[in-house]
């Protein structure tokens, strides 16, 4: 069962791929940040985690991987998250929520609403603390390689 | 006395900066394209304050008798399309790095903005991809995928069509996940369908606010507040209209108890 849902989730990246014009060369990148991304979400689920840490490691995979894709490639890295990233978008829960709302059953609507926007939260965190770690990495190394430089100037 | 050319190089960079912005890109990618492409024009002193409403531009030559010019483009709507970003991106290192006249800058950018890259039907086709998928991902069964296909399909269509009357787009939203229950109502009543909730959650994934979410989130990141906040209320509002259309029909149907067809 797990590896159908993998498949159907990067059946979806691909089509999201077509709907907002992801150029050709960089639609295989994209599938594949979906790939490890879904599959980092069932193996967490599989282990217990809640759907939101879940969601919240593949987050990390998108942002990782998209951003190697973009240096990779010479590509814009919205071009490989935003695809990516969508099938982990709460969709379901938007749709819950106002399911058990429209049913009476408030106390289910809250909880699927809390848990929609944690998801959201989850997803938020992920790419910030990815991007942002890659920054600094990024800062750091670059100091580190004009070190000897700047020390031989001395 | 204007100065002709500093005004082409701005008209220029606004234009690029407008197809970037109508097509999802980040607020510093904009701004830093249309600086790439004034500083390639031999003009200094360049700020550009972009929003994803309206982008300001102010630039000076920095000689003693240089005017400063100033210039607004107030942007409306918009389509995500991820190749135009490519695009632009690619147009503004090749004319900082060669000699392109600003004419032909121009063409070039006229190009892209008229592109489209995957044609109507493709397109049609992926939302049927993307509707199945998705329905089959939230537990729907195979003849529940079939109909979210269908379902997809149609109303990516209706979303275009409502797109080319400049339909506000929470109406939007609203139609179209209106339209998209009404389908999987219809398909559950007459016994097509087993469920109808895989089926409105799988069209629903394709207006999810996906791109709004992750652009706001960018822009954050790098400090342009003013941009995260409109997106992420953007995000909010689309999400917001999406269950409010599936809303009203699941309501509307159980008032009538299934008795509109």
């Amino acid at each position: 069962m797990i590896s159908l849902n993998i498949l159907w989730a990067v059946l979806g990246t691909l089509g999201f791929c077509i709907i907002f014009h992801v150029p050709a060369k960089c639609i295989f990148p994209a599938a594949v940040t979906s790939f490890f991304a879904w599959t980092l979400y069932e193996t967490a689920i599989a282990n217990g985690l809640s759907p939101v840490m879940a969601t919240f490691f593949g987050s990390c995979a998108v942002a990782l991987l998209s951003d190697i894709f973009a240096r990779v490639i010479k590509e814009a890295a919205t071009v490989f998250i935003i695809p990516g990233i969508l099938p982990l978008v709460p969709g379901s829960g938007i749709y819950y929520t106002l399911y058990y709302f429209i049913n009476g059953s408030t106390e289910f609507a809250i909880e699927n609403g809390s848990q929609t926007l944690m998801t959201a939260g989850a997803i938020s965190v992920a790419l910030i603390s990815v991007s942002a770690g890659i920054r600094s990495f990024v800062t750091i190394k670059g100091s580190i390689r004009s070190l000897p430089e700047k020390l031989k100037n001395r | 006395m204007i100065n002709q050319f500093q005004k082409k190089i701005l008209l220029l960079a606004v234009h690029a900066g407008e197809i970037m912005m109508k097509s999802g890109a980040e607020i510093y990618r904009v701004e830093d394209t249309i600086k790439r492409i004034c500083n390639a024009g031999n003009i200094t002193y360049v700020n550009v304050f972009a929003t994803p409403t309206g982008i300001f531009v102010t630039m000076d030559e920095g000689s003693e008798d240089s005017e400063v010019f100033t210039y607004i483009r107030r942007i409306k709507g918009g389509n995500t399309d991820l190749s135009k970003i490519a695009a632009v991106n690619r147009f503004s290192r090749e004319f900082t790095s060669t000699d392109l006249s600003v004419e032909e800058g121009m063409k070039i950018l006229d190009d892209i903005s008229a592109r489209r890259k995957y044609p109507l039907v493709l397109r049609l086709l992926a939302a049927a991809v993307v509707a199945g998928a998705f329905c089959m991902l939230f537990g729907g069964m195979p003849q529940d995928a079939v109909i979210a296909m269908s379902a997809g399909l149609l109303c990516y269509g209706f979303s275009r069509l409502l797109d080319k009357f400049d339909i506000n787009f929470f109406i939007h939203g609203f139609c179209c996940c209106f339209a998209a229950s009404f389908i999987a109502l219809v398909a559950q009543s007459i016994g097509i369908a087993s469920q109808y909730s895989s089926i409105i959650i799988g069209v629903l994934m394709i207006f999810v606010p996906g791109v709004a979410i992750t652009n706001s989130l960018r822009d954050f990141m790098s400090g342009d507040m003013v941009s995260g906040v409109a997106r992420l209320a953007e995000a909010v509002m689309i999400a917001v209209s999406l269950a409010a259309g599936a809303g009203i029909m699941l309501k509307l149907w159980d008032a009538f108890g299934g008795a509109l067809i």
